[in-house]
């Protein structure tokens, strides 16, 4: 059994995320991969006599393809490790692969609740919902919702937060 | 003074709009001349470059007298403390008394040297919560603390602000209840033995066997002195921050104020003590010192040294129950403790500490203890728990452990049982999220 499942007493009905999500992952990656790439394929064709540039270039261009495949074909797990569940009193979040955290937050806790979605998370309609509390390492966002969702989520934990009081 | 604005007759002397000390602007460009004067001699003295330098000298300190002149405060009828500043843009800004987080009074080298003090006031709330009213006379800057504390607990009305003038030290509440004061030399000879102390130690030894074997290198000698150094500069500025350590109880929360050049002084209220740790280094063992640290609500996250993080910085363990007794009564961190200890296996991950790690639900507090070197034990109320998080990298997946955190407020006291067993550590999660939910229904309203 997983974390997850220990943490929420054997069930597994976590709710998911939007599979879209796996397509602006996978874009996100590619925007930061190509430019890098080009910067260092320019580098590579100009013609300086400078050795130790190329192989620093050449080394750079193999960390990024490696760096970026792995991420690629991390993508559809780490999307299908996000859950997240809304309780009693609290709302938890499960995620990860390689490092693996369940993070509950009652709703007695929360100071805020963030909805954000960037220009490109805009593009592919998704938008992350982000809990804070008084503590900096309380550390739940759940990115990959449709917007209405992610409003959604946010006016019922408003207001649980409201009746749980402070 | 502003004729038209009600009086607030509780106020006292800060009814009335005030300015900052008049030395402030001779203060702010002393503050900033040293970097001046450096540049100048850096990139080489001619007359060019020296009259900039002199006329920058020259237009700073006119700017920062207009700024001065343009800067008043007071307290207004409705309790706040209004302040205004700005010269081509004009900022009025008002802190609610009754939301008082903090009131702290600094004197960096220069301000003490010539008898002033800077003070800070916080208030609970959003981005435009604390001002630095800087610099204000030894009285003024004291008078006005008590002046605000005295407001945020509305007892002016019993009288007590009539205070005598006395001449006491500047800091010296004259409520105070219950003190104690770490000796200086008890506070070196701790500093002396810490932990990292003793890694520049080894850092010594490694360097003179460097010159053992490379008699005529130098290298061993220029490692050696930069270890000494860099264990000497650590000594001093732990030494100098904290020295003259003495914390305090009185009426109006728990008082603390060390520091040998620049003096730091605390109020807060024990509501805002949210986590207490216990840290005992190896070679502080034999002489049973330990100290406590603390994670203080409402200090601001961006500076991690704005507020106090050490409760006290040495202690006797048998002077423990003395101080929980008078300064924290509701915490229990002495009685005998049901420990969940961590798995067997967990000595793969963590070989020195797996021993000690353990994490304990109590009807109070939950707590952790750790370290090998140095012991640490941690304790937080169910009720301050922000979230509670279970972690598990990929080296506790094959042993079958995680870790469980209890997260507090930004500090030095971290909540964090490892090595636990994934399903205890699952189980201990729900159960302290039921005991957090019991807590908070019984904790009364958080005013002081």
């Amino acid at each position: 059994m997983t974390i997850a499942e220990l943490f929420s007493a054997g069930s597994s009905d976590w709710l998911r995320v939007n599979p879209k999500l796996r397509t602006y992952w996978h874009a996100l990656i590619i925007l930061t991969a190509v430019p890098l790439l080009i910067v260092a394929a320019v580098v590579l064709v100009f013609e300086w006599n400078v050795a130790i540039l190329k192989l620093m270039a050449l080394i750079f261009i193999g960390g990024i393809v490696v760096c970026g495949t792995w991420s690629w074909f991390l993508v559809t797990r780490r999307v299908r490790s996000i859950g997240y569940r809304i309780e009693a009193r609290e709302l938890k979040v499960s995620s990860g692969i390689m490092f693996r955290r369940v993070v509950s937050v009652p709703f007695a806790r929360m100071q805020l609740v963030e909805v954000s979605a960037g220009p490109l998370e805009r593009a592919f309609s998704l938008a992350s919902v982000q809990l804070h509390t008084a503590s900096a390492s309380t550390d739940a966002t759940i990115p990959g919702l449709d917007p209405e969702r992610a409003a959604e989520l946010r006016d019922a934990l408003a207001s649980h937060s409201a009746t749980a009081g402070l | 003074m502003n004729e038209l604005s009600p009086m607030n007759t509780d106020a006292g002397g800060f009814a009335t709009v005030q300015r900052t000390s008049a030395v402030t602007p001779v203060l702010q460009i002393l503050n900033v001349s040293p970097g001046i004067i450096v540049t100048v001699f850096l990139i080489g003295m001619d007359v060019w470059i020296g009259g900039i330098a002199a006329g920058l000298l020259i237009l700073g300190t006119f700017g920062y007298w207009i700024s001065w002149r343009k800067r008043t405060f007071w307290i207004n009828a409705e309790n706040e403390l209004e302040v205004t500043s700005g010269v081509l843009f004009r900022r009025s800004r008002r802190l609610r008394i009754s939301r008082l987080q903090s009131v702290d009074i600094t004197r960096p080298l220069l301000a003490r040297v010539s008898g002033h003090s800077s003070l800070k006031v916080e208030v609970a709330g959003g981005g435009d919560s604390r001002v630095v009213l800087s610099y204000l006379s030894v009285e003024q800057a004291q008078g006005l603390r008590l002046k605000i504390l005295d407001l945020a607990k509305n007892d002016v009305i019993s009288g007590e602000s009539a205070r005598p003038e006395s001449d006491a030290p500047a800091h010296a509440d004259p409520d105070v209840q219950w003190q104690w004061k770490v000796p200086n030399a008890r506070l070196v000879a701790s500093l002396a033995l810490t932990t990292s102390t003793y890694f520049l130690i080894i850092g010594a030894v490694v360097s003179v066997a460097v010159a053992v074997l490379d008699p005529f290198g130098g290298t061993g000698l220029l490692t050696l002195a930069l270890a000494l150094g860099g264990a000497g500069v650590s000594l001093m500025s732990g030494v100098t921050s904290l020295f003259n350590f003495s914390i305090g109880r009185s009426k109006r929360g728990i008082a603390i104020s060390h520091g040998l050049f620049t003096t730091a002084n605390y109020t807060i209220s024990p509501i805002r003590v949210q986590a207490v740790g216990l840290i005992q280094p190896i070679a502080w063992r034999p002489f049973g010192w330990y100290q406590v640290a603390i994670n203080v609500a409402g200090t601001d996250q961006n500076s991690q040294k704005s507020g106090p993080r050490v409760l006290i910085p040495v202690i006797y363990e048998r002077d423990l129950p003395e101080l929980f007794s008078e300064l924290l009564p509701a915490w229990n961190l002495g009685s005998d403790r049901e420990w969940t200890t961590a798995d067997k296996s967990s000595r793969w991950r963590f070989p020195w500490q797996a021993r000690r790690l353990a994490v304990s639900v109590n009807p109070d507090l939950f707590m952790v203890r750790s370290g090998a070197l140095t012991r640490r034990l941690g304790a937080v109320p169910h009720a301050r728990i922000q979230s509670i998080r279970v972690t598990q990298g990929p080296w506790e997946r094959k042993l079958g452990i995680s870790t469980l955190h209890a997260d507090s407020v930004p500090g030095s006291v971290r909540l964090s049982g490892r090595g636990l067993r994934s399903s205890v550590a699952a189980q201990t999660a729900l159960a302290e999220l039921d005991r957090m939910a019991g807590a908070r229904e019984l904790t009364v309203s958080e005013n002081w």
